[in-house]
């Protein structure tokens, strides 16, 4: 009897292994799409310079279902679907200290050719507050850049303002009046309202929330007056007027919502997004670099990529290895630049 | 009246097909043994199992994920009774008496208990949802920062009705507890606070772990010759998990109280499950004759939280649905699902979607129907594993605390808190300290201080307008009665008494 139990419960067991197996915090992509390596057979295309012939670990430093997830399995997904590789990208989720885990995780595998992470706005900010062991500049190689997330400024319904004029004007007449919410304490979020300030000569109070969720909930409750919010997260509240759109922080005019001007229109010049990219252990090799950089062009080329980024609200903006490198530079010094007036205010 | 007949009719015309049934039964059935797996909780179930949601009817993929849902909020229950390792922390507070009432030789009705009182909270929860759902959840905003802080102080103070014989045992817990909340960075400042360079720690120790350690391994590691769970088989006879007619008077009003208390907290967005069952736990503690009975093994202390629990669960939903405000870490998964079907929870989705929105209510009312079968069915099934020898329990049981540990983070460092917090733990059962206080300090010093401060930004820094707010008052009232009016009406009593 007592081994009939015991057989039970092993069997329970190896369901519980092959559920954390399966779970998508750990699940490798699909079965190898191509499983002999593509170096045997340099005919077919002009295959110059250097090939993968290991699996790629692609780090992820969040947890499962949150933005950096889906942006990187949806390019596990265009990369193995489309046989764009010989070798398989396998997602790992590393989360854990605003992404630092994950980066230090692949920190320790020092230049090596086989892992790779994304970047989201912590990959700056956690370095410029000392929150992380690693330097921007010193730590990393950059691969390529694929994408950034608008950021909308909205307004409570009861405010009774319509407008980004009519907001900065009743800021300016009521100096730390308006309540503003955005993520954590040293985010995007946070860097639009000191931009804002700033360029508007106005001052508004920085309330940070968890999640966009929460900031959600303490806008509809008419706790706070302003927030940042991604616009997707916006969803319905904007359509029934309960969160009044002001304005975007693209370039241009996000396509879901076509009547929300940018900062730039209003004559603003603020224009801040998250930028979202892949980045690997500095010492990596050019040809290395070069040839994800190809592999990620051809990814941001694809149509679904192109349905992906406008389902999710992303703008695509692809930037080769060498436009990135440049890119970075900039947005590291604007990081910089505001991660130090966030920290004077505090 | 009319519109709401004919609305649950059009829900019910979804699950009229056989195989949405179907997937009712097993998303209820993949719930309740995820549930009863320590450390994987309906956020992790539903993570795992959304997949399986690609490509089908969004309103057939929202039944199976609700499924999920709550049968997980029961399947914690399990384990907490038979092994003292709640398989969620909703069910932290099932382990109080449940445990006990299995070292009784009552682990069959406890676990009998734990199934009616879920699916009775859960039940009147979905009516309630049904019917008041778009009105309560313009309400549950009215909750910012302020009420919150005040709500969560009423949750520390409700540690002094959970201390058991030496309050000032449960305080210590509590205390190392609320240290343990402040490691991380700062929520406001983002300064690091006892981090010691340990990047692990920048997000702070999640509670998941510590309660895997405290409970589970703790439990393992403990000798247990003193405490063996007997079992007979007489009573995994069926009438026997049914509870008597006294047993059902004791427990009634306590499921009636836990489902409402439980329902309303679950609604807030941002309280959730867990503590839900916190509070239904001290307060049934507080208002029953037998309050100092609590902790020994009454099926009082099982049926309270366990109806909370549940009650809070669909009571988390309606701020999802109506507001496309995700209350608890599970809704907000969920609401991602729906997005990913097609569906945008918000004001409007009841109209928009009225197919959708009205199947998954009365795939509730189906769901919590296969929950009492399968709870009740299941059940002499689920005893049974106390009849496998210790050693081979207990290291089976590790291994699944192990394994779940891991899997939270993909990283040995979770692994290396749970083991910590499992020593810490034999300590603290050898010298008597309780471990729940520490728990739920864990849970609610984060939540406490970070709308704590949040509510000073919002205003200007004066700790009166957050204090003054009329709902906050209300609450901190009451907090302040549940921690000192024990003591103040003993010293009048005494005084007069002479």
């Amino acid at each position: 009897m007592n081994k009939k139990m015991l057989r039970v419960l092993a069997l329970m067991l190896v369901a519980m292994v092959v559920l954390a197996g399966c779970s998508p915090a750990e699940s490798p992509a699909e079965e190898p799409a191509v499983e002999t390596p593509a170096v045997e057979e340099p005919a077919v295309e002009e295959v110059v310079g250097w090939v993968p012939t290991e699996n790629v670990e692609f780090i992820i430093p969040f947890s499962a279902g949150g933005g950096s997830d889906v942006f990187a399995r949806k390019i596990i997904e265009i990369i193995s679907k489309n046989e764009m590789a010989p070798v398989n990208f396998i997602a790992t989720n590393k989360p854990g200290g605003s992404g630092v885990v994950g980066y230090t995780y692949m920190n320790g595998k020092g230049a090596n050719d086989y892992i790779m992470a994304t970047t989201s706005s912590s990959f700056y900010s956690q370095p410029i507050t000392g929150n992380s062991p690693l330097s921007i500049t010193d730590d990393f190689a950059f691969v390529a850049h694929l994408a950034k997330d608008p950021n909308l400024f909205a307004a409570k319904q009861d405010l009774g303002l319509n407008t980004l004029e009519e907001v900065i004007e009743y800021a300016k007449a009521n100096p730390g009046a308006l309540k503003f919410g955005g993520t954590a304490n040293a985010s995007d979020d946070t860097i639009l309202m000191y931009m804002i300030n700033e360029l508007a000569g106005v001052e508004m109070t920085y309330v940070p929330y968890d999640s966009g969720g929460d900031i959600l909930a303490a806008i509809l409750g008419g706790h706070i007056d302003v927030c940042a919010i991604s616009p997707s997260e916006g969803g319905e509240h904007l359509a029934a007027g309960t969160l009044i759109p002001l304005a975007v922080s693209a370039e241009e005019r996000v396509s879901i919502l076509p009547d929300v001007p940018t900062f730039l229109e209003s004559g603003y010049d603020i224009t801040h997004q998250q930028s979202r990219g892949v980045v690997m252990n500095a010492g990596t090799s050019q040809e290395v670099l070069d040839y994800y950089s190809d592999l990620f062009q051809q990814v941001s080329e694809t149509e679904e990529w192109k349905t992906f980024l406008k389902e999710n609200v992303m703008g695509d903006v692809f930037y080769n290895n060498e436009e990135y490198v440049e890119f970075n530079t900039d947005l590291t010094a604007k990081y910089v630049k505001f991660m130090d007036m966030i920290a004077r205010n505090q | 009246m009319e519109a709401l007949l004919n609305n649950l009719s059009l829900g019910f015309s979804v699950l009229a097909d056989p195989i949405v049934l179907l997937y009712a039964f097993g998303g209820v059935l993949c719930g309740v043994i995820i549930g009863a797996l320590p450390g994987l909780g309906p956020s992790v179930g539903i993570a795992v199992l959304l997949p399986l949601t690609y490509g089908m009817e969004p309103a057939v993929g929202i039944i199976l994920l609700a499924g999920i849902y709550y049968g997980a909020m029961y399947g914690g229950s399990i384990t907490a009774i038979l092994i003292n390792t709640p398989g969620d922390s909703a069910a932290v507070m099932t382990a109080l008496d449940g445990y006990p009432l299995a070292l009784k030789g009552q682990a069959g009705k406890a676990m009998g208990m734990a199934a009616y009182a879920s699916v009775i909270g859960g039940t009147i929860s979905v009516i309630a949802f049904m019917l008041f759902a778009p009105v309560i959840a313009k309400y549950a905003l009215v909750f910012g920062s302020s009420e919150y802080f005040a709500l969560m102080v009423l949750g520390l103070a409700s540690i002094a009705g959970m201390t058991g014989d030496s309050p000032s045992k449960g305080f210590l817990a509590a205390f190392i507890g609320l240290f343990i909340a402040l490691i991380g960075l700062d929520l406001v400042t983002g300064v690091q606070r006892y981090v010691f360079g340990n990047v692990h720690l920048y997000s702070g120790i999640d509670f998941i772990p510590v309660a895997m350690g405290l409970f589970g391994i703790a439990e393992i590691i403990t000798d247990r010759g003193d405490a063996k769970v007997e079992i007979d088989n007489k009573m995994l006879k069926f009438r026997n998990l049914f509870p008597n007619k006294q047993e059902w008077k004791d427990c009634l009003p306590h499921i009636g109280r836990g489902t409402g208390l439980g329902f309303f907290v679950g609604m807030l967005p941002g309280a959730g499950a867990t503590i839900a069952s916190f509070l239904s736990y001290s307060m049934a503690k507080k208002v029953s004759k037998r309050g100092n009975e609590f902790g020994t093994g009454l099926l009082e202390g099982v049926a309270a939280p366990e109806s909370a629990n549940n009650a809070a669960s669909i009571g988390a939903m309606i701020p999802m649905l109506t507001l496309g405000v995700p209350g608890s870490g599970a809704t907000a998964i969920m609401m991602g699902a729906l997005m990913m079907l097609g569906i945008t929870p918000g004001p409007s989705l009841f109209m928009n979607e009225a197919e959708v929105a009205w199947s998954l209510i009365a795939s509730m009312y189906i769901g919590n129907i296969f929950l009492l079968v399968l709870g009740i069915l299941g059940l002499p099934l689920f005893v049974r594993v106390l009849k496998v020898k210790a050693p081979i329990l207990n290291s089976i049981v590790l291994a699944f605390i192990l394994i779940g540990s891991y899997a939270l983070e993909n990283s040995l460092f979770t692994v290396g808190i749970t083991i910590f917090f499992g020593v810490i733990g034999y300590f603290m059962k050898k010298l008597k300290v309780p471990a729940a206080p520490m728990i739920l300090a864990i849970v609610l010093g984060y939540l406490t201080e970070s709308n704590l401060r949040q509510a000073l930004i919002i205003a200007d820094g004066s700790i009166v307008g957050v204090i003054t707010k009329p709902i906050s008052a209300v609450i901190l009232i009451i907090a302040l009665i549940m921690a000192f009016g024990g003591p103040i009406t003993q010293m009048i009593k005494k005084k007069f008494a002479v």
